[in-house]
C-alpha cells in the first residue's frame, strides 16, 4: 500500500487548543488550589500549627492541588476513553 | 509539667556544661602556667602502662613546665624501651632499677607510679614521707591495710596524693557527672556497669625465661593483684561512687575461674551487687570469654540513663523535634491511615523491650579517656601545692570496696565496711 503524503495529512489533524478549553481545566485547578488551601488551614487548627503555615507551606499547597489536577485528569481520560467505547458500539 | 521539665533539662545542660569546662581543674593550668619554676618528675614502673603514661606525658604540651628527670623499673627490658621513648624525645633521664635509690638521689617534686599492684604502697609512702608528690595508678594498694596507711601517709606528710582514676579527669565525664548531680536524670534509681573482654589477659614471657610468668602476669596472681576487680571495676566503681557522691554500705559478690584454667589464681569472671545507704545499687560483672558487650556504665534514674563510656542519654520523655507543618502532618496521617495494616488479634500483655531511640551525645570534644588530662592535672596541683582532697577520697574508698569486693567472693557473704577503714 502506498503511504503517500495525502494519507499522513489525512492522519495529522491540526489540533486546537480552544480558549474556551484552558479557562475551564484553569477553573479546575483554581478550585482545587481552593481546596488545598482550605486543608491547609483544616490541618493548621486539628494540628495546633503557626498560622504563618498560610504562606510558609504555600509550596506544600500547590504540590497538593497539582497532584489532585493529575489525578483528575487521569479520571477524566478514563471517563472519556469508557464514554467514547460505548458511543462507537 | 513535661514542659517544665523540658526546659529544666535543657537549662541544666547548659549549665552543666559551663559549670564542668569551669570546675575543670585543666582550665585552672593557665593560671599555674605564672610559675616558672619546673615541676621535676620521675617514673617508677616503666612497664607497658608506665610508658604509655610516660608518652601522654611527653606529648602534651598543655603545661610545658616540667621536666622528667628519671625513670625507675626493676626489669631490664620495660627500663630500657623507657629509655628509647625518652630519646625519641630528646631528653635522657636517669635510669634506676631500685625506686629508693632514686628518691634518695634524684630532687624530684613529684613521681608516677605504674608499678603491679602490691608495690604500690611501700614505694608510695615512702614517697610521700619524703615529701614527693604522688601520681599512684589505681586501685591503691593490694591489702586493706596498705590502702589505710597510704591514705594516712598522705594526710601526715601533706603531699599530694593522686589516684589514676582518668575519668576523674575526662570533660566528658566532668560535664556529665556535673549534669547528673544538678538532676538532669532526676533521682538515681539504680546503677549497672559491666566490662566484658575476650582475651586470656595473658602477656607473653621469654620461652627461656618461665620464672618470670609470676612478675609479667602479676595481674593473674592473688599475691600481686584482684584481677578484675582492682584492675577494671576499680574504674567503674568510682564513676559509680562520683554519681552518687557517697560510697557503698554493703555488697554481695561471687565469681569464679570458669574458663581460662590455666594456673590463674583470681577470677576470670564476677559479679556484684553494691547498696547505698539510700537502697540504690550498683550492679556490676565483669568477664572475659565475650567482648559484645563491652565496657559500659549506666546511670539509670527516673528521667533519663546516662550511658557514660558510650557518651549517650536516653531520655525516658525525649526533646520533640520541631512539629513537621500542619498540612505535612496531614498528609502523613492520610497516609498512615490508608497504608497501615488492620490488626486482627494480638496478645493481651507483652514485656518491655529496651527503647528503640538512640538518645543524645552527652558531651563533644574529649579526645582520650583522660589519661593525658589527668596527667596534665597532676603537674598542676604540683605547682599549686594543693589537690582536690575529694579525689584522694574517691580513689582511697574505691580499692577500700574493690577489696571488700574480693572479700565477700572469698566468703561467700554480704560484707560492709570495717570501722577502721572509714575516713572523715
Amino acid at each position: 500500500m502506498e503511504f503517500g503524503i495525502t494519507q499522513i495529512r489525512r492522519i495529522m489533524k491540526d489540533i486546537t487548543i480552544k480558549s474556551k478549553n484552558i479557562r475551564r481545566e484553569m477553573i479546575i485547578w483554581l478550585l482545587l488550589l481552593g481546596i488545598s488551601f482550605g486543608l491547609n488551614i483544616y490541618s493548621i487548627i486539628k494540628y495546633q500549627s503557626q498560622w504563618s503555615e498560610l504562606y510558609s507551606s504555600l509550596g506544600f499547597v500547590i504540590a497538593i492541588s497539582c497532584t489532585l489536577y493529575i489525578a483528575i485528569a487521569i479520571i477524566r481520560l478514563f471517563y472519556w476513553v469508557i464514554l467514547k467505547i460505548v458511543r462507537r458500539s | 509539667m513535661k514542659g517544665n521539665r523540658r526546659d529544666f533539662i535543657k537549662k541544666t545542660a547548659i549549665a552543666g556544661a559551663g559549670l564542668a569546662l569551669a570546675a575543670s581543674p585543666f582550665g585552672r593550668t593557665f593560671a599555674a602556667l605564672a610559675s616558672d619554676k619546673k615541676v621535676r618528675l620521675a617514673v617508677i614502673g616503666t612497664g607497658s602502662r608506665g610508658r604509655y603514661l610516660m608518652e601522654l606525658l611527653l606529648a602534651q604540651k598543655v603545661n610545658p613546665n616540667y621536666e622528667l628527670v628519671a625513670v625507675c623499673d626493676n626489669y631490664g627490658p620495660s627500663l630500657n624501651e623507657a629509655v628509647a621513648l625518652a630519646k625519641r624525645y630528646k631528653i635522657n633521664p636517669k635510669t634506676y632499677t631500685d625506686y629508693s635509690q632514686l628518691i634518695n638521689q634524684s630532687p624530684v617534686d613529684g613521681v608516677i607510679i605504674a608499678t603491679p599492684l602490691h608495690q604500690h604502697a611501700h614505694i608510695t609512702i615512702d614517697c610521700l614521707n619524703k615529701g614527693i608528690h604522688v601520681l599512684c595508678e589505681k586501685a591503691m594498694a593490694r591489702t586493706l591495710d596498705d590502702t589505710k596507711a597510704m591514705y594516712d601517709a598522705h594526710i601526715n606528710s601533706g603531699s599530694i596524693l593522686l589516684i589514676g582514676h582518668q575519668r576523674l579527669h575526662s570533660n566528658q565525664y566532668i560535664n556529665a557527672l556535673e549534669r547528673i548531680h544538678n538532676g538532669e536524670i532526676g533521682v538515681i534509681g539504680q546503677m549497672k556497669a559491666y566490662w566484658h573482654r575476650n582475651h586470656n589477659w595473658r602477656r607473653d614471657v621469654p620461652d627461656n625465661q618461665p620464672d618470670l610468668e609470676r612478675k609479667i602476669n602479676w595481674r593473674l596472681y592473688k599475691e600481686y593483684s584482684a584481677g578484675l576487680l582492682t584492675e577494671l571495676m576499680s574504674h567503674q566503681l568510682q564513676v559509680a561512687n562520683w554519681a552518687m557522691k557517697k560510697y557503698p554500705v554493703s555488697v554481695m559478690a561471687t565469681g569464679s575461674i570458669q574458663y581460662y584454667k590455666d594456673g590463674r589464681e583470681v577470677p576470670d569472671n564476677m559479679a556484684a551487687i553494691f547498696s547505698y545507704d539510700d537502697g540504690t545499687q550498683f550492679i556490676y560483672d565483669s568477664m572475659t570469654i565475650n567482648k559484645a558487650e563491652g565496657c559500659e556504665e549506666h546511670i539509670i534514674g527516673d528521667y533519663a540513663t546516662m550511658k557514660l563510656e558510650s557518651n549517650n542519654i536516653l531520655r525516658e520523655d525525649p526533646i520533640k523535634p520541631e512539629p513537621a507543618p500542619g498540612i505535612a502532618q496531614l498528609i502523613n496521617d492520610i497516609q498512615n491511615g490508608l497504608f497501615k495494616s488492620a490488626p486482627i488479634g494480638g496478645s493481651s500483655w507483652a514485656a518491655e523491650t529496651a527503647v528503640s531511640y538512640n538518645g543524645e551525645e552527652i558531651y563533644k570534644g574529649q579526645d582520650g579517656d583522660g589519661t593525658r588530662e589527668e596527667i596534665v592535672h597532676f603537674i598542676d596541683y604540683i605547682q599549686q601545692k594543693s589537690s582536690p582532697e575529694w579525689m584522694t577520697k574517691e580513689g582511697y574508698y574505691t580499692s577500700i570496696w574493690s577489696l571488700l569486693t574480693e572479700k565477700s567472693i572469698e566468703s561467700g557473704e554480704r560484707i560492709t565496711c570495717p570501722d577502721k577503714y572509714l575516713i572523715g
